[in-house]
């Protein structure tokens, strides 16, 4: 018997907005326990849920970003159920009609597009944090109405790197378009995965449920696992039962953590508190036009700009570096050079100070004056990393490349004469090497350039030195 | 007293708000132990507010209508700093961290205390409440109705000018008529639910409850408007009803529906109907006859979306963050919602829940929901040919406490009133009359969404040609020394 797996996703996304989803109160991470708070959100008598028209809008763009079908008309729903993180004993969502529906990302699977659809986008709210300690279980509300947009895949993954691939890209979109910052660490990405297996022609067996992985790596991991154990349950004629599963990745195994036969009846109905939403045509296309430029074409043009592809997908890991890399190659079009420098030696410099590379606060006009300078023979490239470390040291003076390359007596200022008595100078006193070159010893070469430019000290520019010595060996 | 009345004796000094609220809290001490209406008195907080009217006063500032009115509020609207227990033992301690909007809009008026309810406002006669029962003022052995009996049992006896109270299948209009006081209903959405125990939410909403039209008029223009912290709050800025209770009946088109008069009615309750139905046709109105076939089936459908909505909006009582809590239980929601709940909510709780499990979604639930679309489409095809209807308001005056009556039975009560829920529109109970025993009989008016300036027209036309509302239940006979 042959089996085919198909997964399907359930994807919880935390919306990067300031404040809850009904409520007025911060979002932010890390907060001091129940500090975020108001009747709202910790489901008070008499409190009425409130529409963030922010989460609308996020939820919009991912819908117009997975191609789905935005509804018009959509509507709240209570999902009835008691838990103690569950503040109103029922989650506002959307069960009957969700913002958007339909849709699809494509993944690349050996250079041809595989198609994954969606089957629905959809906000609601969380539910706060429980903290189970032995003995006692801690409540922190601070989660609760957190903005939550759900995704909901159709089951046309195969195999658990096509998973992986497909969360990558999502993933990439999300944080691109600034809809969320998708840490699966954080919590603010969770993934459910949903396996079943059929056999050709025939309608899919039942489905096991992935819960609380923390890693792509160990979804990857995990579903390879499930599969495993789902082909060698059927091979042996055993059934499958409705299960919720976590996973061990220490073990390498799958534990059981509800029985999922019985189902909850959740009692679906209505949100008689909050209004039917209506959207205009005219308030979606003004959300379209909104949206960042396709993440695709952008890595397209980097790559038309020179940029090796390892360097793109770290440019467009954060917003902020692509917004700084285009502020610098607006003043300096050697894109390639901006990058060398961004991650090399500027990297490294801000590693040394603790800086996040992303926090850059010099100017980019000044990076570009800077890699101007050094392009034209001004400053040489040790000089330029002495500006730079400067630069950053007196970040709140916001220091002019200029200014200092004058103060510190950077500049290159040795002329072509005054190189060629230095090249002299050291070709006198190097007869050895000099033979060795004429022997046809490159190495030499790179010997007598060491000399000289360290008698220069840094104010010669490496290319004229490099002619000037050669012109003078080749005679 | 009427609010115009207290307004101008507090601007001209006559009477200072200090001496006015003592005069209101020494009635309450006085006959509140027989009546049982407050759940709490705010004495302190009432003279430290009257005492700033004073200053105010003395300072000659402006003062509004509303300003240093003595007054309460149901205890389901919550109060910052004041209990405010749902008349459950589940909040007997709950002290709400902020006020409803309704509470902040009437600041400026002198609260008294917080008023006595059927349990969570389920009931229609104010015996379900965890703490007392109250007592009708004009037959001590009777009920007030209910659920709002606290607030109609005080204005009714003279211990608050005006209260609010709340309404979902008729907790205003029912007791209103019990205790021959003014009981309005605003069309839905006009009021604000913020800060309010969500009983039905989608048919829910707080009302006024005064001895006059005119007074009922002031309360809800200063209590309605558009509130940003209830979405389903009507975007409405202010509205003033002055021209509306200047207007008379003339030419006014009031619709009398044979449904609304069924066969169950009282004869007396009927006779008084009628004679308050000539009144107004001789005072210029136009009796129109329309049709309203799917009255019949409000009841049932009723039932089954306010005990739905009901069992969902209870479900946050469950201990963790407020309210009572059992202590070292297994499970410790179970055990305190059990011990915390009374009878009343705990058959509407597992009702609800019935209803909206499985199969019966489709069953009851969504059924009911397609009938309460036929019953607005009754009202909408009534109202495009008159401008009020008209129908007693109860089918019964108030009965004796303590008969053990079948739930259902006991729902009937609120026969008359209910369809007016599931419409979303506004009603009002003004008192029509006295049965042979000198009860109250309350006259139910009925208008289209935001027709309540028709409605005032027509109740305070009432009210100036007749002196029903002038008469004073036996309870305070020996309160009238106190100058009520």
């Amino acid at each position: 018997m042959d089996y085919k797996p198909a997964i399907g996703l359930e994807i919880h996304v935390e919306l990067l907005t300031k404040t809850k989803i009904f409520c007025g109160c911060k979002t932010q991470f890390g907060a001091q326990p129940n500090s975020q708070l108001c009747p709202v959100c910790l489901g008070l008598p008499g409190a009425l849920p409130v529409l963030n028209e922010k989460v609308v809008e996020l939820a919009v763009m991912t819908g117009l970003l997975l191609n789905s079908q935005i509804n018009y008309s959509s509507g709240f729903d209570r999902k009835n159920y008691f838990y103690p993180d569950l503040v109103k004993g029922y989650q506002i969502t959307q069960y009957y009609s969700p913002l958007a529906q339909g849709g699809y990302l494509d993944i690349d699977q050996e250079g041809t597009a595989k198609r994954i659809r969606i089957n629905r986008v959809h906000m609601e709210e969380d539910a706060g944090k429980s903290i189970h300690l032995s003995g006692e279980t801690l409540l922190d509300y601070n989660r609760s109405g957190v903005p939550l947009m759900e995704i909901v895949t159709e089951p046309d993954f195969q195999n658990g790197e096509e998973v992986v691939k497909f969360l990558y890209k999502l993933r990439e979109k999300l944080v691109h378009a600034n809809i969320s910052d998708c840490k699966l660490e954080e919590g603010s990405l969770r993934v459910d995965v949903n396996i079943s297996l059929a056999s050709e022609g025939e309608p899919l067996g039942k489905k096991t449920e992935i819960k609380n992985i923390n890693s792509f790596k160990n979804i990857e991991k995990a579903i390879i696992c499930e599969i495993k154990r789902q082909k060698s349950l059927l091979k042996y004629g055993d059934e499958i039962r409705e299960q919720t599963l976590g996973f061990n990745d220490k073990e390498n195994s799958l534990i059981i953590m509800r029985d999922k036969e019985i189902t909850n009846d959740y009692m679906y109905f209505p949100e008689y508190d909050l209004p039917q939403l209506q959207l205009e045509p005219d308030y979606i296309e003004i959300v379209r036009s909104n949206l960042p430029r396709d993440i695709d074409e952008t890595k397209e043009e980097l790559f038309q700009l020179g940029i090796p592809e390892n360097q793109v997908d770290q440019i467009l890991k954060s917003k902020k570096m692509l917004q700084y890399f285009y502020k610098v190659y607006a003043n300096y079009k050697d894109a390639k050079k901006i990058v060398n420098l961004l991650f090399g030696d500027f990297a490294k410099l801000s590693n040394e100070k603790r800086i996040s590379i992303e926090d850059i606060a010099l100017p980019p006009q000044y990076i570009a004056e800077l890699l101007t300078l050094t392009n034209q023979g001004k400053i040489s490239n040790v000089a330029m990393k002495k500006v730079l470390k400067h630069m950053l040291d007196n970040q709140e003076q916001c220091p002019n490349p200029n200014d200092l390359i004058e103060k510190l007596n950077l500049e290159q200022t040795l002329g072509k004469d005054e190189i060629r008595e230095i090249v002299f100078k050291v070709l006198r006193d190097n007869e050895v090497a000099v033979n060795d070159y004429q022997k046809g010893k490159e190495k030499a070469f790179k010997y007598l350039m060491g000399l000289i430019m360290r008698d220069t000290k840094g104010k010669a520019d490496p290319q004229v030195v490099r002619s000037i010595l050669k012109d003078n060996l080749d005679k | 007293m009427y609010i115009k009345k207290i307004n101008k004796m507090l601007k001209s000094k006559e009477i200072s708000c200090k001496e006015l609220t003592e005069n209101y809290l020494k009635n309450i001490e006085d006959l509140d132990s027989s009546l049982c209406a407050f759940i709490t008195i705010t004495k302190n907080q009432a003279i430290q507010k009257a005492i700033e009217i004073d200053k105010k006063i003395a300072r000659g500032q402006e003062m509004g209508l509303l300003e240093g009115i003595p007054m309460t509020l149901k205890d389901n609207i919550s109060t910052k700093g004041i209990l405010t227990t749902a008349a459950s033992k589940i909040l007997e301690n709950y002290i709400p961290p902020y006020s409803a909007t309704v509470a902040n809009r009437l600041s400026d008026s002198v609260l008294l205390g917080k008023v006595n309810l059927d349990e969570f406002a389920m009931g229609t006669s104010t015996e379900t409440s965890y703490f007392a029962k109250t007592k009708n003022p004009w037959d001590l052995a009777r009920v007030p109705g209910g659920s709002s009996g606290g607030s109609v049992a005080a204005v009714a006896a003279g211990l608050s000018v005006f209260s609010l109270g709340s309404d979902t299948g008729g907790s205003i209009r029912q007791p209103a008529a019990f205790c021959g006081v003014v009981g309005l209903k605003p069309t839905y959405g006009l009021v604000s639910r913020y800060g309010v125990y969500s009983l039905a939410s989608s048919l829910d909403q707080v009302g006024p409850v005064t001895r006059t039209v005119e007074d009922s008029a002031h309360v809800l223009s200063a209590i309605l408007g558009h509130d940003s912290m209830d979405s389903t709050s009507a975007p409405i800025g202010k509205i003033g009803y002055n021209r509306a209770l200047l207007q008379d009946v003339r030419g006014m088109r009031i619709g009398i529906a044979s449904e609304l008069l069924p066969m169950e009615t009282d004869p007396e309750v009927k006779q008084a109907f009628n004679r308050s139905v000539k009144l107004l046709e001789s005072l210029g109105a136009e009796i129109i006859e329309v049709k309203l076939p799917h009255m019949e089936l409000g009841l049932t459908v009723y039932s089954i979306i306010a005990y739905c909505e009901a069992a969902s909006n209870l479900a946050r009582y469950d201990g963790v963050r407020f309210g009572s809590t059992a202590e070292g239980s297994l499970d410790m929601v179970t055990e305190t919602r059990t011990k915390g709940f009374g009878q009343e909510v705990k058959r509407r709780i597992m009702l609800g829940t019935f209803f909206l499990q499985g199969e019966n979604y489709k069953k009851y639930y969504e059924q009911a929901k397609k009938v309460q679309g036929l019953i607005i489409s009754d009202f909408q095809k009534a109202f495009a040919n008159c401008d009020c209807i008209l129908s007693p308001t109860t089918l019964d005056t108030a009965f004796e406490s303590g008969k053990e009556t079948e739930p259902h039975l006991m729902a009937l009560n609120d026969l008359l009133t209910i369809p007016v829920n599931l419409a979303g529109l506004p009603a009002m109970s003004i008192l029509c009359g006295f049965n042979s025993k000198g009860l109250p009989i309350g006259l139910q008016i009925i208008a289209n969404k935001y027709g309540e300036d028709k409605m005032f027209t027509t109740g305070n036309s009432f009210q100036i040609h007749t002196d029903f509302h002038l008469q004073r239940p036996r309870i305070i006979e020996g309160g009238k020394k106190n100058g009520l």
